[in-house]
């Protein structure tokens, strides 16, 4: 008797806890949210913060009804409030769906946001537990991120994934600056050093704008958290290699056997480092590339195969991969005077006395020092063939 | 001794693994000495070993007796019961903290819309549930659970490797030598003095002479984890970063690309924080019933856990508040109860056997 009643009583607690315990108290729905994939911020002409969130549509619908050929697969939402936070809640207004921001992995920032500084934007991303620190980050060169967010795109249904693969893209053409939002968080808390954020551009201007109409080869220099000018793709892949963030890049010098005619070389590998030294208590700065090249396209004729071809091929290379590293430099010193490439965090790292007496004057410092520049590219193969076809 | 229970020196040290692992697998004072957390780290983990050594030589030398009827043979019996009450305090108190720590961080960084007093409400009754089992239960379920929960640990940091940027740890010494001192004091309050709780389980251990050698292997093995964790933490965070963030861990797990492993945390939290909190509240029920000669700890539970729950909310207005409270106030606080009265105890114990005068 006494077992039936125990098993009776478990049975009871059982059935008990399956109806209370089957979800959490803020239990969602999957059909409840809105999944944002993408959020955009920027400045309106009265000075709010202005949040355009790209939303997956749940349910795409399919074509046929009403005659409409084909429906997008995402919505774009723009509210307006004091702060972003503000705006977020805002947006339910218009959105029946709760916003969920856990994949959002992609935040655009609009030219006149990033100009009054970004922190304001990063701060709500920091202190929420849904959005992901490690999202991408890119800023709107020259328009508002509500463009960006709501141009269409061939390739992918969800336009976010296709900026994302583009940013991708910089593991194999070393124009494209990639960096996620910690990445931005720490230069930016970090003394001795300021961010420097890829850029999206509107290439073609057209009604229904595309993502295939836009490039991301530019890049936005900061100055503390305050957007202070652009790097043309040339200066990007100088600062690309500076910070030993190039894996892959293409450099197209003449053919040393054949007048105008151009040898591609393509860059597998390359480590960059930068250095600061202080010697009987003058400051040296110094750059040190050293990179492993291929030659991957050939025009024009001529066994490139021998060691002087090879050596020659590899001081332009190196000119060349200089040549992009001073253009950098010096705008980046005389232009901007922002320090986007470390020094002073070498400095505040390796030299923290000196640190502590120059940190105040550093953009002075910086802009006026003289940076030696050390590049060694290595020519290594020639692809699976040696000389070119000859044509006879 | 209350009830004839015993646990082997295996469940002990892996009892002390869940134990110190508690809520230092989210926070750790350690942050507050900036690029060297490391280093402030390492020094509270090797002054854990001494403190640890103490606890586990008052042991020794009375071998079958709790920390309560030690303090009366030492203090005699009034003085010691008050200073036992003090200690029964301490042990409620701590479990309130880490109740709170762990709801807290449920609250911030999962449940965001549930109130914290129904995520603490649901661990206690689960607790006290354990603890009307008693030590050998609770043995034998830390014997299976925190093995996993090192198991998680120890991937979950392996898989941030990548993210790993030595040059965080420079500038050695920014602030100064002495600071990272007193930040290492923190450190060695929070989480390792905490084991003062282990002079009331210690007489449980069914294999005495083993204590010295299962509390300093478990030390050894959770200080070698905590410092993976603050390392990578501080590497991958850099030190303003990691000095900000509330619940550092949880961000450095959400740069795992691909995969959202957060829960992981609260998983290993909620383990090694239950286990922390059922020791703390064991240790103040075995106290209160020795301090009023009872033979059984069983009618307490609940009124012991319904304080510590109340505990755990009054003690803090906000969560700003636990985390500046943790850092500044609580290192000064726990220095009685950790340091002063468990060497006092140590030398008036050998003062005594010297003399030959007690009958120890």
């Amino acid at each position: 008797m006494i077992k039936i009643n125990k098993i009776l009583i478990l049975l009871l607690m059982i059935i008990f806890n399956v109806v209370i315990f089957t979800a959490c108290w803020d239990n969602k729905d999957l059909t409840e949210k809105a999944f944002v994939t993408a959020v955009g911020v920027d400045r309106t002409a009265e000075g709010k913060v202005q949040l355009t969130l790209q939303i997956v549509k749940p349910t795409v619908m399919k074509a046929g009804e009403q005659g409409i050929p084909e429906e997008e697969a995402f919505w774009v939402f723009t509210t307006v409030g004091d702060t972003i936070f503000e705006a977020a809640k805002n947006q339910m207004t218009a959105v029946n769906r709760k916003p969920f921001y856990n994949h959002a992995d992609l935040m655009v920032i609009g030219e006149e946001f990033a100009r009054d500084g970004i922190m304001d934007a990063l701060d709500f991303w920091e202190r929420n537990h849904e959005p992901r620190l490690g999202s991408d980050i890119i800023i709107a060169k020259g328009t508002t991120a509500e463009e960006i967010l709501k141009a269409k795109s061939d390739m992918e249904k969800i336009p976010s994934l296709h900026i994302k693969s583009i940013l991708k893209n910089s593991k194999e053409l070393a124009k494209v600056k990639k960096v996620t939002i910690i990445d931005v968080l720490k230069q930016l808390i970090q003394p001795g050093v300021s961010p420097a954020i890829g850029a999206i551009e509107i290439v073609e201007k057209e009604d229904l704008q595309k993502i295939e109409d836009m490039k991301i080869d530019s890049t936005a220099v900061f100055k503390g958290d305050k957007l202070v000018g652009w790097l043309n793709a040339a200066q990007t892949r100088g600062l690309l290699f500076i910070q030993n963030e190039v894996r892959n890049a293409v450099y197209n010098v003449d053919n040393p056997l054949n007048k105008n005619k151009k040898v591609a070389i393509e860059i597998l590998d390359s480590n960059g480092k930068i250095d600061a030294q202080i010697v009987e208590w003058k400051l040296i700065l110094s750059i040190k590339i050293d990179a492993v090249g291929n030659i991957a396209d050939q025009q024009g004729k001529g066994d490139l195969t021998t060691k002087e071809t090879f050596k020659k091929l590899s001081r332009d290379v190196e000119n060349a991969i200089k040549t992009d590293i001073k253009d950098v430099l010096s705008i980046a010193q005389k232009e901007y005077k922002s320090d986007i490439f470390g020094f002073g965090e070498v400095m505040y790292r390796r030299h923290f006395e000196y640190w502590k007496q120059i940190k105040d004057d550093w953009a002075d410092i910086f802009s006026n020092a003289s940076i030696e520049i050390d590049v060694n590219v290595k020519i290594r193969g020639t692809g699976i063939i040696g000389k070119p076809s000859e044509v006879r | 001794m209350i009830r004839n229970e015993r646990i082997s020196p295996v469940q002990l040290s892996f009892i002390m693994i869940g134990f110190i692992f508690g809520s230092s697998a989210i926070i750790t004072p350690a942050v507050s000495a900036y690029q060297d957390a490391w280093l402030a780290y390492i020094i509270g983990w090797i002054g854990g070993y001494i403190l640890i050594g103490i606890y586990a030589y008052i042991s020794i030398l009375n071998p079958s007796k709790t920390f309560i009827e030690i303090l009366k043979d030492v203090f005699g019996k009034y003085i010691g019961s008050i200073i036992g009450i003090f200690y029964i305090w301490y042990f409620l108190h701590l479990a309130g903290l880490v109740f709170r720590n762990l709801g807290e961080f449920m609250i911030v960084s999962i449940y965001t819309e549930t109130p914290l007093i129904f995520i603490i409400i649901s661990i206690a009754l689960v607790l006290a549930y354990s603890l009307k089992k008693g030590l050998e239960v609770i043995a034998r379920v830390g014997q299976i659970i925190v093995p996993m929960m090192l198991i998680l640990v120890i991937s979950i940091f392996l898989l941030v490797m990548g993210h790993y940027e030595v040059k965080n740890l420079l500038p050695f010494l920014e602030h100064g030598f002495l600071k990272v001192l007193k930040v290492s004091f923190s450190v060695l309050t929070f989480p390792f003095g905490e084991t003062v709780v282990f002079l009331m389980i210690f007489p449980y251990l069914n294999d005495k002479k083993d204590l010295f050698k299962t509390s300093y292997i478990s030390l050894t093995v959770i200080g070698m984890i905590l410092l993976s964790v603050v390392m990578s933490n501080l590497m991958i965070l850099g030190a303003d970063m990691l000095n900000r963030q509330i619940f550092p861990s949880h961000i450095t797990i959400s740069l795992i690309p691909g995969i959202a492993v957060e829960p992981f945390i609260a998983i290993n939290l909620i383990i090694a924080a239950s286990m922390k909190i059922t020791m703390c509240l064991y240790a103040s029920l075995i106290g209160i019933a020795q301090l009023f000669g009872l033979d059984d700890y069983k009618p307490f539970i609940n009124p012991v856990v319904a304080i510590a729950v109340v505990i755990s909310i009054w003690v803090y207005d906000s969560l700003s508040d636990m985390v500046r409270w943790a850092g500044e106030i609580y290192p000064y606080y726990v220095i009685p109860f950790q340091i002063i009265i468990p060497l006092l105890v140590l030398i008036i114990l050998k003062i005594k056997r010297r003399d030959g005068s007690s009958a120890l």
